[in-house]
């Protein structure tokens, strides 16, 4: 009786710096597994790609984000950013839970939480776009569905096409359960930048084996 | 455009206390894979399984070391030997390649005791059960 299963599967711990070569197999998939007992509701992860090395096939080259691509054919040569991350600068005054605020170039912040009309949390409600040069930190607010007023935010501005996905206590990645991922058109090796989350297992699958059964 | 991969696979660390649910899936596969540039010549690696406790099907009870049956029957005279996995000098894990194993009649919840050092030990679920369900007509 074997145990073996060699040349069913193969697995990798892709959290970066480490990767996954997926030349062996036709198909993959990305994991990000909560094997713990509570929701993880923070984080971003960038799902990133390298072609090989100039001087070796199982060496990967420079990684970069994976772009999302409607038909595989190369990023725009403009690129197109959104947020993907508001720190608070100032709370301003006045705010309330659920208000909208509004920074401009698309941009719209959700009033997640306030303490005595000081915001203390927000999240994204709409991650706007642009090109060119990132706006200057901190961003004030341009107008509110609230009577808050100032207020003001540093913005972190990524690249539209990256294949990313944020965590949050509307999206979280539930106890026990797991997120998985095949962004199209990948690179030969990939892996998952990690920011802001632990207790994630960030794994990588390759199926359907080239060379097996020969 | 979308990139969800939800419904293909399943995978989890399964370096003990960390398990795996093998419920969602018909396949699964145990492996070692080593991420670094050197053989990995040392480790003794026991593959454990559960069933679920009596109180949630979701949780595992009381893990043991599986053992290997010929056909998944009881054994005929001898005790089935353990699931036991020996890398030594003779019969490393190559630098930047990985070992499967797939270890017969597995209880719902495996997992693997033993001391991981650099290898990631891992567990792939394949197969996965009610994908590709259509809904009732």
């Amino acid at each position: 009786m074997s145990v073996s299963a060699a040349g069913t599967v193969l697995a990798f711990n892709v959290m970066s710096p480490k990767f996954a070569d997926l030349a062996p197999g036709l198909a993959y998939a990305l994991v990000l597994a909560n094997q713990t007992g509570a929701d993880i509701t923070t984080g971003t992860f960038t799902f990133e790609g390298a072609d090989a090395s100039a001087g070796d096939p199982c060496v990967p080259g420079t990684f970069a984000p994976l772009q999302l691509s409607n038909d595989c054919s190369p990023a725009p040569a403009v690129a197109t950013k959104k947020v993907n991350a508001a720190a608070i600068a100032a709370g301003g005054t006045g705010h309330a839970v659920g208000n909208k605020i509004s920074l401009g170039n698309g941009v719209v912040l959700a009033v997640a939480t306030v303490a005595a009309g000081v915001i203390t949390g927000v999240t994204i409600d709409s991650a706007g776009s642009i090109t060119g040069a990132n706006p200057a930190n901190p961003v004030a607010q341009v107008s509110s569905s609230g009577p808050g007023i100032g207020s003001t935010f540093n913005l972190t501005w990524v690249n539209a096409g990256d294949a990313s996905i944020t965590l949050s206590a509307q999206n979280p990645i539930k106890a026990g359960t797991q997120c998985a991922v095949a962004v199209e058109c990948p690179k030969q090796f990939v892996r998952i930048f990690s920011q802001g989350a632990t207790n994630l297992e960030l794994l990588a699958v390759v199926t359907r084996l080239r060379r097996t059964g020969m | 455009m979308t990139m969800s991969a939800a419904g293909t696979v399943l995978a989890f660390n399964v370096a003990s206390p960390k398990f795996a649910d093998l419920a969602p899936g018909y396949g699964y596969a145990i492996v070692f894979s080593n991420q670094t540039a050197s053989d990995v010549v040392t480790g003794t690696f026991t593959v454990e399984g559960a069933d679920a406790s009596a109180n949630d099907p979701c949780v595992p009870g009381t893990f043991a070391p599986l053992d290997v049956q010929p056909e998944c029957s009881p054994p005929i005279g001898a005790a089935a030997p353990d699931a036991v996995i020996t890398f030594d000098a003779t019969h490393p894990v190559k630098a930047m390649s990985q070992c499967a194993y797939a270890v017969p009649c597995p209880k719902q919840f495996i997992r693997v005791a033993g001391t991981a050092g650099t290898l990631d030990i891992l567990c792939v679920v394949t197969r996965l059960k009610r994908t590709g369900m259509a809904a009732a007509a």
